[in-house]
């Protein structure tokens, strides 16, 4: 049996929409800066993959499908959201996105004990802008004016503490990334 | 261990996935997600680390599930009762181009139902049975299914778009001077050559292409894909190209494996940049030609010869080669 089209039935595409939901709302994210504007566009984006899914190449690759429509959707969104902020109604404050599900603790995944473990390793002054950035939601020029160091300096501390967890965990995510492909390659 | 990885730029990729990246650095980040899907992986591992390294969680996939599913299933009722959804439109997609008028034709036999025309713009309309026209410029159609012989007959003078909806009991066809295209659900393009001929060309599926002769008898011939037909009115013949034989057309057929590339109500200049960077040549847009104008389809493993055709002919544009940049002018056939 192959399960190359189980998106074309509800619960195939349920399946695949619980997979993919969360990474495609971070991957607009970087665009749309905005979490309730990018929750909309990729539930948009699923609603049209499903109104269109009889259309879709059963040969395509869905993952690329699904992040080149995202890119596209995003940016139309921009455009949109743009407009709507030149109008000022799109005053949404951005303590709301703070408020939002905080995980529960108990959940806690394999992953996320390697990775705050990975944290933990962390040069003292890397891992307290880390975590500013990833725990209190601080923005870059935030972190910058309340340590007193460049916003360059954040971006580089940023970027390696990303490069530390990512070669620690290398031998996590691949398995990880199995895990998502299953059943939709 | 990191050595099997492709590259990528940390500091750009903990930027983009915290909201902080300009759109500069976003456009670098994506031409570098969409060069390969090995890049596209390792994004994904990066955001997945990203999301798993803090415990506030924005985005919520149970929630917004019983959002989409609530509103997934509403569509499909309305689909029931309109019969009109996108799932079910767009069954083959074709572009006719004919540079003669054959209104004068005997055929009169079905009654136009429907007749839309163009003046100096482009129109989109949407035909009684749910196929959908994108009108060329001073252009004409006249649709009508005839009852007697259980067919939808479209007849065109100029150049059109359809996108036309599946229907396996009433076939689609298209008539042009005496010769025709009927539909067997596929994307094909029909343009005009410069004698008056016209050439069908099939990006994808299957066509059936047919010539009323002077002899009363008609010419009918099977194409499928990467072939072109050209039905030769002055010869009263038909004649088919094999892949091999229009070398015009399969230069770039080696990016090809896999690749869908869709645009959806796109302006030139966008679909021009996507061009670009996906097929990695350059694409000069001529000043003279509207960067407005816009364009919606979906390319499933064309080459991008086969995609600036079908894009040019429906906008009335006109493309040139020259080295590894491609010119995009304005048609002469106006």
């Amino acid at each position: 049996m192959t399960l190359a089209n189980t998106w074309h039935t509800k619960e195939g595409f349920e399946m695949l929409f619980k997979q993919h939901y969360e990474p495609l709302c971070g991957f607009v994210f970087g665009m749309v800066k905005d979490y309730d504007a990018s929750e909309d566009v990729i539930q948009e984006l699923f609603v049209k993959f499903w109104e269109k899914r009889n259309d879709i190449p059963d040969d395509v690759s869905i993952k690329a499908y699904l992040y080149c429509a995202a890119r596209n959707m995003a940016l139309n969104q921009i455009k949109h959201f743009e407009i709507k902020k030149g109008f000022n109604l799109y005053n949404r404050e951005e303590m709301s996105d703070a408020e939002q599900n905080i995980g529960n603790p108990a959940e806690t995944s394999e992953l996320r004990k390697m990775i705050d473990q990975a944290i933990n390793k962390l040069p003292t002054e890397r891992k307290k802008i880390f975590l500013m950035s990833r725990e209190e939601g601080l923005k870059y020029k935030e972190i910058a004016e309340e340590l007193n160091i460049s916003i360059k300096t954040v971006e580089n501390q940023m970027g390696k503490a990303l490069s530390t967890l990512r070669a620690e965990l290398s031998d996590y995510l691949p398995a990880i990334i199995i895990a998502i492909c299953i059943g939709i390659k | 261990m990191n050595d099997q990885f492709p590259h990528i730029d940390e500091n750009a990729v903990a930027k983009y996935l915290s909201g902080e990246a300009n759109a500069v650095e976003i456009s670098e980040l994506m031409d570098w997600i969409e060069s390969s899907d090995e890049n596209l992986e390792e994004f994904i591992r990066y955001e997945k680390l990203w999301a798993e390294s803090s415990v506030r969680k924005p985005f919520n996939a149970q929630k917004a599930w019983s959002k989409v599913s609530h509103h997934i299933s509403k569509e499909k009722r309305r689909f029931n009762s309109y019969y009109l959804s996108a799932a079910t439109v767009a069954a083959a997609i074709i572009l006719i181009v004919i540079s003669i008028q054959f209104f004068n034709t005997k055929s009169a036999s079905s009654l136009p139902k429907f007749a839309i025309a163009s003046a100096n713009g482009i129109l989109n309309s949407t035909l009684p049975d749910g196929s959908s026209v994108l009108l060329s410029k001073h252009s004409k159609i006249e649709y009508a299914f005839d009852s007697q012989k259980q067919i939808r007959l479209a007849k065109l003078s100029g150049k059109a778009f359809f996108s036309v909806k599946r229907d396996i009991k009433h076939r689609f066809i298209v008539e042009a001077n005496r010769g025709g295209v009927e539909v067997l659900g596929t994307k094909f393009s029909v343009n005009e050559t410069k004698n008056k001929d016209v050439m069908v060309y099939v990006l994808s599926g299957k066509v059936k292409v047919f010539l009323a002769r002077a002899s009363k008898d008609t010419l009918s011939l099977i194409i499928t894909n990467g072939e072109k037909a050209l039905i030769m009115a002055s010869n009263d013949t038909i004649i088919k190209q094999t892949p091999e034989a229009s070398a015009l057309c399969d230069i770039n057929k080696t990016y090809n494996i896999n690749k869908t590339i869709t645009f959806r109500n796109m302006d030139l200049s966008t679909i021009m940049a996507k061009l670009e960077k996906c097929y990695s040549v350059n694409i000069k847009i001529d000043d003279s030609v509207d960067k407005k104008l816009r364009f919606s389809s979906s390319f499933k493993n064309n080459s991008l010869n086969e995609i600036l055709t079908v894009i040019t002919q429906t906008l009335s544009l006109d493309y040139t080669k020259r080295r590894n940049t491609y010119y995009i002018t304005n048609g002469n056939d106006e």
